[in-house]
């Protein structure tokens, strides 16, 4: 077996896959030492719900089997990963990250692994999340069965939620990419907080079968990883239609490296408020300077802001309702009341009081966020904002703190997570510099399935800036 | 992947004592939670209720025929 130094584990999906091409390592060896690292480290950072490395080696003997006889699957062949624990994997525990779900077993496979499985990704293990996604509204880091999410940057602080064991996982160098899962914030958060690259993909792009569900029309899944490049090579392997999901748009992407548009066409909205008052003092630099970075690619930048909404009261409302009723069972039982964090279970019960006529209300003032978004994507094709203005908080403090500072009278930007996730748009999250020692990102937000575009900028920013290289020290 | 219950058993009890004392979460007890969250909803429906909304818009859903 070779010996592998930090390098492979922070190398991108395109490194992995050009060093198993030329053999100098095979997929067996490149998964028991992913696996070895997963299981040694990953409770380190609270990050692993359950090992795989059995059933990962088994698969990568027959990846090594295939690639002898000259059977090529693609860039993700032999590439091991990791699988936010809402995801099922047939005869293995899924936990939901929730104690009284920690026995739990299905007997089929989410498509999404199911599609990776197809490209030849070997699944290394199961990583831990905020319980039930935070499904009522958590206020704590540690409602989570494994614990609070902890920081590769800084153990005193948070990963970010709920997809927080794929962010510090990916982070930590313990999988080269991993699938999380949006609601509202899950994979933008912990790619902020710690310092990798992540998308969101377009509502209804990715299938959601085999995945908790939380709220049926907002829920999403979506890689995390190093690089722009990687978490187009998932996606290309994770779109497509599927029977199984009624949300489903049917659609596939296809990734390709050479994008045919020249970049300098492209109209980027952003607002300085965002960057000058929303953000963090600390963060400031970090922001203005991505935004230069955004602006030598050649976008033209143009001032926007969002249509005037209540965009969070109706995201926090479609998703009370919805989460409540697809867990009313478990609430009416009782057992809701096994779940660690007092305000989710709170949370929850109280969703199951509100009167139709609220959640209809919700509904219809979101189709009206629908249409006047669309209506802004004439005018830009892509917004920049930070992704969190704050770095990532402390364990001990609640993660639903306001920050002490006041808060800026202009909007700007600043309810942009809210407004894409109640539209369904895809964002990519990108790192942009750090603040106070930790990492600090961007996010880049376009019209639906538009993809492609987000990720050619996303190279673009990449190759001009080299945040998604640095990694944290991680002791071995 | 089958567990006995014993197994079950140690690994809740497993969770860090920190994973269960959630920050501010003792403090309040769960009635005085429960109200604040239904308040909360209620906040949210009434900053939703203020927006005049045309009579024809039809709610976010996407209904596909069988």
């Amino acid at each position: 077996m070779p010996g592998f130094n930090d390098d492979i584990f922070f190398a991108t999906i395109g490194e992995l896959s050009a060093q198993l091409k030329a053999r100098e390592f095979s997929a067996v060896e490149l998964a028991r030492a992913y696996s070895e690292r997963l299981d040694k480290l990953g409770p380190r950072y609270n990050a692993l719900a359950l090992p795989l490395r059995g059933q990962a080696l088994r698969q990568a003997r027959e990846v090594d089997g295939e690639i002898k006889r000259g059977r090529r699957r693609g860039p993700l062949q032999g590439i091991p990963y990791g699988a936010k624990d809402l995801l099922s994997v047939a005869g293995q525990r899924t936990t939901w990250g929730a104690p009284p779900f920690a026995a739990q077993v299905f007997d089929y496979d989410a498509t999404a692994l199911r599609k990776l499985d197809a490209a030849g990704a070997v699944l290394i293990g199961k990583l831990a999340m905020v319980e039930l996604a935070g499904a009522g509204g958590y206020h704590s880091a540690a409602a989570a069965l494994f614990g609070p999410g902890l920081n590769p940057w800084d153990r005193s602080r948070w990963s970010g939620g709920s997809s927080s064991g794929p962010g510090s996982a990916v982070a930590a160098g313990l999988v080269p990419f991993a699938l999380g899962s949006e609601t509202w914030g899950s994979i933008m958060t912990p790619c902020a907080y710690c310092g990798i690259t992540g998308l969101r993909p377009t509502y209804g792009l990715v299938s959601r079968y085999g995945a908790m569900p939380l709220s049926w029309t907002m829920d999403k899944i979506g890689p995390m990883g190093r690089s722009a490049d990687d978490c187009g090579m998932v996606l290309e392997a994770i779109a497509g239609g599927d029977w199984d999901d009624p949300g489903s748009a049917g659609k596939g992407f296809y990734y390709s490296s050479q994008y045919d548009r020249d970049l300098k066409t492209v109209r980027a909205g952003f607002a300085s408020v965002d960057f000058q008052e929303w953000a963090a003092p600390s963060a400031r630099p970090a922001f203005l300077a991505a935004l230069d970075v955004v602006r030598a690619i050649g976008l033209e930048m143009k001032e926007a802001a969002l249509p005037d909404f209540p965009y969070e009261p109706v995201a926090n409302l479609v998703i009370a309702a919805e989460g409540s009723s697809v867990f009313q069972d478990f609430i009416e039982s009782g057992r809701v009341n096994q779940l660690v964090d007092q305000h989710q279970i709170a949370g929850l019960k109280a969703g199951l009081e509100i009167p139709a006529k609220d959640y209809l209300r919700a509904m219809r003032v979101r189709r009206l966020i629908e249409n006047a978004l669309r209506e802004l994507f004439v005018e830009y094709e892509v917004l920049v904002s930070p992704a969190c203005f704050d770095p990532a908080t402390k364990i001990s403090e609640p993660v639903d703190a306001e920050p002490d500072r006041p808060k800026p009278k202009q909007k700007g930007l600043s309810e942009l997570s809210a407004a894409g996730n109640l539209a369904g748009l895809p964002a990519l999250f990108l790192p942009c510099g750090f603040a106070d020692g930790l990492p600090v990102g961007i996010q880049l937000v376009g019209m639906p399935f538009s993809e492609g575009l987000l990720i050619a900028i996303g190279r673009e920013f990449q190759k001009r800036t080299g945040w998604h290289r640095r990694r944290p020290t991680v002791e071995t | 992947m089958k567990l006995t219950r014993r197994e079950l058993a140690g690994m809740i009890a497993a969770v860090p004592v920190a994973a269960r004392q959630a920050p501010g979460g003792g403090a309040d007890p769960p009635e005085q939670l429960l109200k604040a969250a239904v308040e909360d909803n209620r906040k949210s429906a009434a900053a939703i209720g203020k927006l005049a909304l045309p009579l024809e818009t039809e709610p976010a859903f996407v209904f596909k025929a069988q």
